[in-house]
């Protein structure tokens, strides 16, 4: 193989030009593939940590109720079996949160459980007020499945803590009722009405969220909301998040509750997401693809050119297998050199891309560029010019391999 | 110099097997298409032993350069037969054709076909490294001593593209020799040379046959040069004479 390489090295130095710029076209394309899914995968995947921190792995909502008259009419090894039709009734809320908590603790997967009680009611600070989402919390269970503490912008969460009668709002509200640390904030709701002192300020990056939704402690949202016992839902965490759509389908059959995995709650963003990942992506190997285009040209003028040197190198001894390897060979260095530099460069980029200051705001929140590093970036980019490439080389290599030597001899003599 | 003349080329001739290398029998070979159609080889037979040099003299188109390719495994004939030592080899498959003219054939054109991107002995270690019978250490002394028998010894390292016609043609010459083949084959190795350089070719190729038991085949159309071969085989028309 050596002395093969040899004569596809030496061939290609007498094409230096045009080869480097076929290697460049495929260091930028690898390197662009790269830094494209390091951007979009980064986005996406921090996109799903502020769904997370935000509302958990899934939601234990509205009980149901199967309308259909027998459950279960025996076991499966009677082979028999009534299957589960889809009429359900459900009852809004968890009637007893209590008990199902206790029911998903005893889940493996579950991390963490918290109630919620969430209702609707009016905000009033002295200079305006609005509309607001409030989410009665317990905080020591809450922060197990989110990262309300990591979305603290001003403020404190332990003066949260220690008094019943504070509350968090979001920074688009506090900015709209020109509400500070301190400030005192009335949250109405029919004739039931109480006064809260702001500890706390926090940005999810959701600007629905920010703009509406205010955390107090569940005994509070129990007086407000006049909910003496039920919970809205309860938010779930995960050791492995990623498994929520399986445990969350498990979980329904079990808890007789409708049970909302992020992946199906935010499945339009997620879809946007990928869909841009994957477009991305495909554009990047356009660029490999026009590289290896203009390698296939350069090596097509090799051939042409190379014709008596392919001819007495058959005439030799070599073998058409031979002249094929000579011709992927010199597409295997520059696809080889092509891989390495591209991967150096993605890897300066996407570590100088992470630093690149952009302000986010809406379905996230964030002041630089986010990227993901994984090494299945770099494995795909170097799959797709290794097929491109190896494409584009075979074609040529396999006419040069058609050559037959007695013509090329005789018409040059 | 041409003790048996002709007599060579007819097949009963042929008395012990073992000093046979090559025969030929009824080889026609048709060129080109439509009206460029040419009947070159109208039915050639032909006999040749071991460690004896061959001249092949005849007009312009008579279709020497045609039955040297076909004899050296680059073309295939339409009809007739080839075998060399022995082994039918016309009909043989690509990869087998390819393997015999690395071991057993060495090929020096009118135009010497060096790559010029390898030096002088590295061309000449091309066939040897294909082959991959000898140590690279064997191969760099072997392609010194045929540099050195070809008179470039203080060249070697030389890129082809710096060497002057006639020593190109010295260089293809070592590297036909290159595996020590049975048989070399030469289509007018001189015809681009001055006097001098022809003279010596020619010599390197006489002496390649001498005493070695390789032979060495010679399309050329210098008289002279032809009769320091064993043997001179007059063609014309697309047949010997
Ligand atoms: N590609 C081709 N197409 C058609 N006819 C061809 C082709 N190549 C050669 N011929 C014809 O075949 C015949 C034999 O050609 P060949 O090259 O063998 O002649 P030659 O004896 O080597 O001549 P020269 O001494 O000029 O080299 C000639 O008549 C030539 O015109
Ligand atoms: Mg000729």
């Amino acid at each position: 193989m050596g002395l093969i390489l040899q004569i596809a090295w030496r061939f290609l130095l007498a094409k230096k030009r045009a080869m480097l710029m076929s290697l460049t076209g495929i260091v930028f394309g690898v390197a662009f593939f790269i830094v494209s899914q390091a951007q979009t995968s980064g986005f996406e995947s921090f996109f799903i940590r502020s769904v997370w921190g935000t509302n958990g792995a899934l939601k234990v909502q509205d009980r149901f109720q199967n309308n259909v008259a027998s459950m279960l009419a025996g076991e499966e090894q009677d082979g028999f079996k009534v299957e589960l039709k889809e009429g359900r009734s459900y009852v809004e809320g968890v009637e007893h949160p209590a008990l199902i908590i206790e029911a998903v603790r005893k889940f493996r997967e579950v991390s963490g459980a918290s109630e919620v009680l969430r209702g609707s009611a009016t905000a009033k600070s002295g200079f305006r007020e609005d509309e607001c989402e409030v989410y009665g919390i317990r905080l020591s269970d809450y922060l197990s499945v989110s990262n309300l503490g990591g979305q603290i912008r001003y403020g404190r969460i332990e003066d949260f803590d220690s008094d019943p009668q504070s509350i968090l709002v979001g920074i688009k509200m506090a900015e709209r009722l020109n509400l500070d640390i301190g400030s005192t904030l009335l949250l109405r709701r029919q004739n039931e009405s109480i006064r809260f002192r702001v500890k706390g300020i926090f940005e999810t990056g959701v600007e629905e969220y920010d703009k509406r939704r205010v955390f107090v402690h569940l005994r509070q949202a129990r007086d407000i909301l006049n909910e003496p016992h039920k919970a809205s839902f309860i938010q779930v965490s995960l050791y492995d998040n990623y498994r929520a759509d399986k445990v969350a389908a498990h979980m329904q059959e079990v808890l007789l509750h409708d049970v909302r995995p992020w992946q199906k709650s935010e499945k339009t963003w997620l879809e946007v997401f990928s869909a841009l990942r994957i477009s991305s992506g495909i554009t990047m190997s356009v660029i490999i693809m026009v590289a290896a285009l203009g390698m296939f040209n350069t090596l097509a003028i090799i051939v042409m050119e190379r014709r008596r040197e392919i001819a007495i190198l058959r005439s030799m001894g070599y073998t058409r297998q031979d002249v094929v390897r000579i011709f992927i060979g010199q597409g295997v260095i520059v696809l080889i050199a092509g891989m390495v530099l591209g991967c150096a460069l993605a890897f300066f980029l996407t570590l100088g891309i992470e630093n690149l200051p952009i302000r986010i705001r809406g379905i996230f929140s964030t002041d630089h560029f986010v990227v993901k590093w994984s090494l299945w970036h770099y494995f795909w980019a170097c799959v797709v010019s290794t097929v491109v490439v190896l494409v584009a080389s075979y074609v040529p290599a396999r006419k040069a391999a058609q050559i037959e030597p007695g013509d090329i001899i005789r018409g040059a003599s | 110099m041409t003790d048996e003349p002709f007599t060579e080329t007819k097949p009963t001739q042929s008395t012990a097997a073992e000093v046979e290398l090559l025969k030929a029998q009824g080889v026609r070979r048709t060129l080109g298409k439509d009206e460029a159609r040419t009947q070159a080889l109208r039915g050639v037979d032909l006999l040749l032993k071991r460690g004896k040099s061959y001249a092949i003299t005849g007009p312009s188109g008579c279709g020497k350069s045609t039955l040297l390719y076909l004899l050296g495994l680059l073309d295939r004939p339409d009809s007739g037969s080839i075998s060399i030592m022995g082994r039918p080899i016309s009909d043989a498959s690509d990869t087998e054709r390819t393997q015999f003219r690395n071991q057993m054939l060495g090929f020096v054109f009118q135009f010497h076909f060096l790559l010029p991107e390898f030096s002088a002995q590295e061309n000449v270690m091309l066939p040897m490294r294909r082959l991959g019978r000898l140590s690279r250490k064997e191969m760099l002394a072997r392609s010194a001593m045929l540099m050195e028998q070809v008179g470039l010894a203080d060249k070697m390292t030389r890129s082809t593209g710096h060497l002057s016609g006639g020593e190109q043609q010295r260089v293809a010459v070592a590297r036909a020799l290159a595996n020590e083949p049975a048989l070399v084959l030469a289509d007018e190795p001189t015809g681009n040379l001055d006097e001098r350089n022809s003279r010596m070719v020619f010599e390197l190729l006489g002496s390649a046959a001498r005493g070695t038991g390789r032979s060495v085949l010679i399309v050329t159309h210098n008289p002279e040069l032809a009769t320091r071969c064993d043997e001179t085989l007059r063609m014309r028309d697309g047949l010997f004479v």
